[in-house]
């Protein structure tokens, strides 16, 4: 099974918290809001392909709009293999973090 | 207005879309724009400008990733494509880099000859502003009152000075003394015109005195070995006292002047000389015209500025730049430019041979990569990439063979050094000019060779190419025809050329000069051989293998026209104008020299009046003259009359790129500086060791130096030799470029119709029919080639001819000859891979079908 990075889980998670509002600037917002940190556009896009390519998202057109100099969305949508990657990040997660609470370990961490 | 202001910024915005073009390209734009447009209509322009211009900035070193990692992934792939390419048909790699290696090393060993032709004079720091006084004949030998004249009267000149060459001169410090080449008088203001660097001394003090001296560098270590020469007493030719006031770095050899040391001009005057007149023309004046004056103004003040003071000479001044003195010592034609045109239009030739031999190549054979074009295209490539692709082959082997050129010019460096008699030495070749001339002749290499190819290479449709049948390189083959008869008749031309300075400069040696050069040794000679002559002369000729002995102010080749003319006065002049040269003999330089008399007697002691009362003439004197009977006629040289008593027949005193000019003879021996001597052909070395011992019975201090004169005379066609050399190793690298080519071809051809060749034999053609068939066409070639260079050559070899005064005919057996060995050549060559192709048995070329 392939293994997400960083970049893409956090891109995968902005999609699937957006739902099927997950096109381009609102998933930048969307990951600057839970990642904490700004991508630009073209970051973002090559992770798009980079997933498209692995098969853990594809891409339906949506309509042009004057706004956007008059070129199309393009909304992204989570399948299947995507689901279960993101469920063995989350797994993964848990696995690495198991049995560990937060205030304990900052304690031993500086000590 | 306010449509405009919502407009994104199209400089970030394009430059933004450079980064992504990938699958979902038009959304990503599309994004940057609605976020762009949010932003402005929530926080303002101005804001979203910044935001838009930051990410553009920020996006640099990922934008020159992106560019980098992009084109170096398809020239990798261009590269490795190319490189199989190469290695699979390696012969025709071979070729290619063989020819252009060749072409290139040739244009690089041209250039840096050319470049070191025009750079002559071009170190001085005001070489811009220097030039010499010349005659509208080309002489720049001009009267000694002429410079200081100049600088008074016309302040544009600012500097002058003279400037005479000295010849040989005996230096002697204490128990060293040498006969030193190279030195010339000049006047103080010459180290202010001229750039020459005192190692030692100072320059605006070292030419006052007219008692001093300046060494080079190399006659200072000579002289004093590694004492400080400054301020030591030099003995000059065993009667002067010279103190030395510097010493200056070695003269460069790109210059027209060349000296070993300097004198003051001043110092002449111990010879009695003149040194403001303006009735002799025996000395060069330099000039410097203040920064930025225009040459031509000053030209037309001082056009007749000899004429006023001397009106019998009529010849009009003017001021040629130093820089051309070397390229043009005639001031309006000829010289070493011609050769610079010369070597340089061949060195196109040969490039551009050699590239026609790489685009012939790579488009006949164009059809093996046919198939990869069409997939390519297919899988998207544009014309352009495969443009750029086939460009970027050409520029690979290029480089390889601009790399195996440099190794060539480092190897052939020394030898391309003994032909041309130059001294290139391969620091040169780091020089920022010469980098710079390789760069530009590989750049030229490149686009020549590869740009037709690539244009028809990438020229193919996919749908014809990847349908399958047979694709044959034949559309271009018109094309390619045409280059080859371009190749061959530069290569025809460029071998009658050679052909033709061969002939002439054979004809030059061997041309009969109407008197006798073998055997004759001569040397220079003063007064206290004069004084004893006769003595000396008796005890000469007393050794049974000197034949003759004879004095004279001037051997007979040494004459320069440009010296100097007398005017003529004659009986009966009506109104001729006729220059004459004046020559001062001895009683026995007629038969010294084999001269034959046409009319009347030469000089003899039998007649006592023939000292001081007696002109021999030649016979081009008494033509110009246009007199009968000249025997006993008054005749009147730079004013002394004298009576003519014998016509000499025409000989060339002079060289051969002169006519023969009207002379006359005098016997005056105050003016007898040479000896020359008649000796017999055997036992050379003891006559000259006799010579020796009387000479040094006289001039115990002098070496005794001797010249042969018919080496001399080899020596005044040596530049025509040279050249003559240089050509031919040119002319025959070309041909072997061109057989080169043709040999790639005919294999290729060969190749191709190995099929039809296996047919023709199985319908019962002999070998020799084949090879007759296929060969036909190179033959057809090669003729056309012939056919259409003959007239250009002809006409080409005729305007160089003409700068002779005596030259051969061009013989139309040349140009046959010259066809038929090409001809042959390229037969040769074309028939190795078809009787290969013809013998092969036709089964195995068949048996696959």
């Amino acid at each position: 099974m392939k293994e997400l990075t960083k970049l893409e889980e956090l891109v995968m998670m902005a999609i699937w918290r957006l739902k099927e509002d997950a096109y381009g600037v609102q998933i930048k917002s969307k990951v600057k809001e839970i990642g904490s940190r700004e991508y630009f556009y073209n970051t973002l896009y090559t992770t798009f392909d980079q997933l498209a390519r692995k098969g853990f998202i594809t891409k339906h057109f949506g309509e042009p709009s004057a706004v956007r100099g008059g070129k199309r969305k393009v909304y992204f949508h989570i399948t299947k293999e995507g689901r279960s990657a993101l469920v063995n990040a989350f797994k993964r997660h848990n696995r690495i973090w198991a049995g560990i609470d937060e205030k304990s370990f900052r304690k031993e961490y500086s000590g | 207005m306010n449509k405009n202001r919502r407009k994104i910024p199209k400089i970030p915005f394009w430059f933004l879309k450079q980064i992504y073009s990938f699958d979902s390209a038009d959304a990503y734009s599309g994004d940057i724009e609605e976020e762009f447009a949010e932003i402005q209509k929530c926080q303002g322009r101005t804001k979203a400008k910044r935001w838009i211009w930051s990410h553009a900035i920020a996006a640099i070193p990922r934008w020159g990733h992106h560019l980098v990692t992009w084109r170096t992934t398809m020239f990798k792939n261009y590269f490795k494509i190319a490189l199989r390419n190469f290695l699979r048909h390696l012969g025709y790699t071979f070729i290619n880099v063989a020819g252009l290696a060749i072409g290139i090393t040739c244009c690089i060993l041209i250039m840096l000859w050319v470049q070191d032709e025009l750079s002559f004079d071009r170190f001085h720091e005001n070489a811009d502003d220097l030039y010499v006084a010349t005659f509208s004949n080309g002489s720049k030998v001009t009267p000694t009152a002429l410079s200081g004249f100049l600088k008074t009267e016309y302040p544009e000149i600012i500097l002058t000075s003279r400037y005479s060459a000295q010849g040989r001169d005996l230096l002697k410090y204490e128990d060293t003394d040498i006969y030193q080449e190279g030195g010339v008088m000049v006047d103080p203001d010459f180290l202010n015109m001229f750039t020459l660097p005192l190692l030692k001394g100072n320059p605006e003090i070292a030419l006052d005195d007219p008692n001093s001296i300046l060494l080079s560098e190399q006659v200072a270590k000579k002289l004093f070995d590694t004492s400080d020469p400054l301020g030591q007493i030099l003995t000059y030719n065993t009667r002067v006292d010279l103190k030395v006031t510097g010493v200056f770095e070695d003269y460069p050899s790109n210059s027209h002047m060349q000296f070993q040391y300097i004198l003051p001009l001043e110092l002449a005057k111990i010879h009695n000389r003149n040194l403001n007149t303006w009735e002799v023309n025996n000395i060069r004046t330099y000039v410097q015209l203040r920064k930025n004056t225009p040459v031509e103004d000053v030209d037309a003040k001082i056009t007749d500025v000899v004429e006023r003071h001397r009106p019998q000479d009529k010849r009009s001044m003017s001021l040629q730049p130093i820089t051309r003195v070397h390229l043009n010592p005639y001031h309006h034609s000829g010289g070493a430019i011609l050769y610079v045109y010369l070597f340089s239009a061949m060195a196109f030739f040969i490039l551009l041979i050699a590239c026609i031999n790489f685009i012939n190549l790579t488009t006949a054979r164009s059809s093996n990569r046919a198939r990869e074009v069409g997939i390519r295209k297919t899988v998207g490539a544009f014309r352009s990439h495969l443009i750029r692709q086939f460009f970027s082959e050409s520029i690979v082997l290029t480089m390889i063979a601009s790399g195996l050129a440099m190794g060539l010019v480092f190897f052939f460096l020394p030898m391309f050094n003994s032909l041309t008699g130059k001294t290139f030495t391969w620091e040169l070749l780091i020089q920022q000019a010469v980098v710079a001339g390789i760069f530009v002749i590989i750049f030229l290499t490149v686009i020549l060779a590869g740009s037709y190819p690539s244009l028809v290479l990438s020229r193919f449709q996919p749908v014809n190419v990847l349908k399958g049948g047979r694709l044959t390189g034949a559309k271009g083959s018109l094309f390619r025809k045409v280059l080859v008869v371009l190749q061959f008749s530069l290569s025809i031309f460029l071998i009658l050329g050679t052909l033709m300075i061969f002939r002439q400069v054979h004809y030059l040696r061997a041309h009969d000069v109407g008197y006798d050069r073998e055997n004759i040794v001569y040397f220079g000679i003063g007064s206290r051989f004069r004084q004893n002559y006769d003595t000396i002369k008796t005890a000469l000729l007393s050794h049974s293998n000197i034949q003759n002995v004879t004095l004279t102010d001037i051997a007979p080749y040494r004459w320069q026209s440009n010296a100097g003319y007398g005017d003529v006065h004659w009986e009966g002049k009506t109104n001729q104008q006729v220059k004459m040269v004046m020559m001062n003999v001895d009683y026995d330089y007629l038969d010294t020299f084999g001269l034959t008399m046409a009319q009347g007697r030469f000089f003899s002691q039998d007649y006592s009046t023939d000292a001081s009362d007696a002109y021999v003439v030649n016979q081009a004197a008494v033509r110009a003259m246009e007199m009968d009977d000249p025997i006993g006629k008054e005749l009147k040289v730079w004013d002394l009359n004298k009576r003519i008593i014998g016509v000499v027949q025409d000989y060339h005193f002079e060289s051969l790129h002169n006519e023969i000019i009207p002379m006359a003879m005098r016997i005056d021996p105050n003016w007898h500086n040479q000896a020359c001597v008649r000796i017999s052909p055997y036992r050379i070395p003891d006559t000259l060791a006799f010579l020796e011992s009387k000479w040094k019975e006289i001039y115990p201090e002098y070496p005794f130096e001797y010249r042969f004169l018919d080496d001399t005379i080899a020596n005044q066609y040596r530049s025509e030799q040279a050249i003559g050399r240089i050509v031919t190793v040119f002319t025959i690298l070309a041909l072997f470029i061109s057989c080169l080519g043709i040999f790639g071809l005919s294999s290729y051809t060969a190749e191709q119709r190995t099929k039809e060749i296996g047919i023709r034999k199985v319908l019962g053609a002999t070998v020799s029919s084949i090879i007759r068939h296929i060969s036909k066409e190179f033959v057809v070639l090669i003729v056309i080639a012939n056919v259409i260079i003959w007239p250009l050559a002809y006409f080409a070899q005729s305007r160089w001819l003409q700068t002779f005064a005596y030259r051969i005919n061009i013989g139309w057996w040349t140009f046959i000859l010259t066809g038929i060995v090409v001809l042959v050549l390229s037969l040769l060559t074309v028939s190795w891979q078809i009787i290969r192709a013809a013998t092969a048995n036709p089964v195995d070329s068949l048996r696959y079908e």
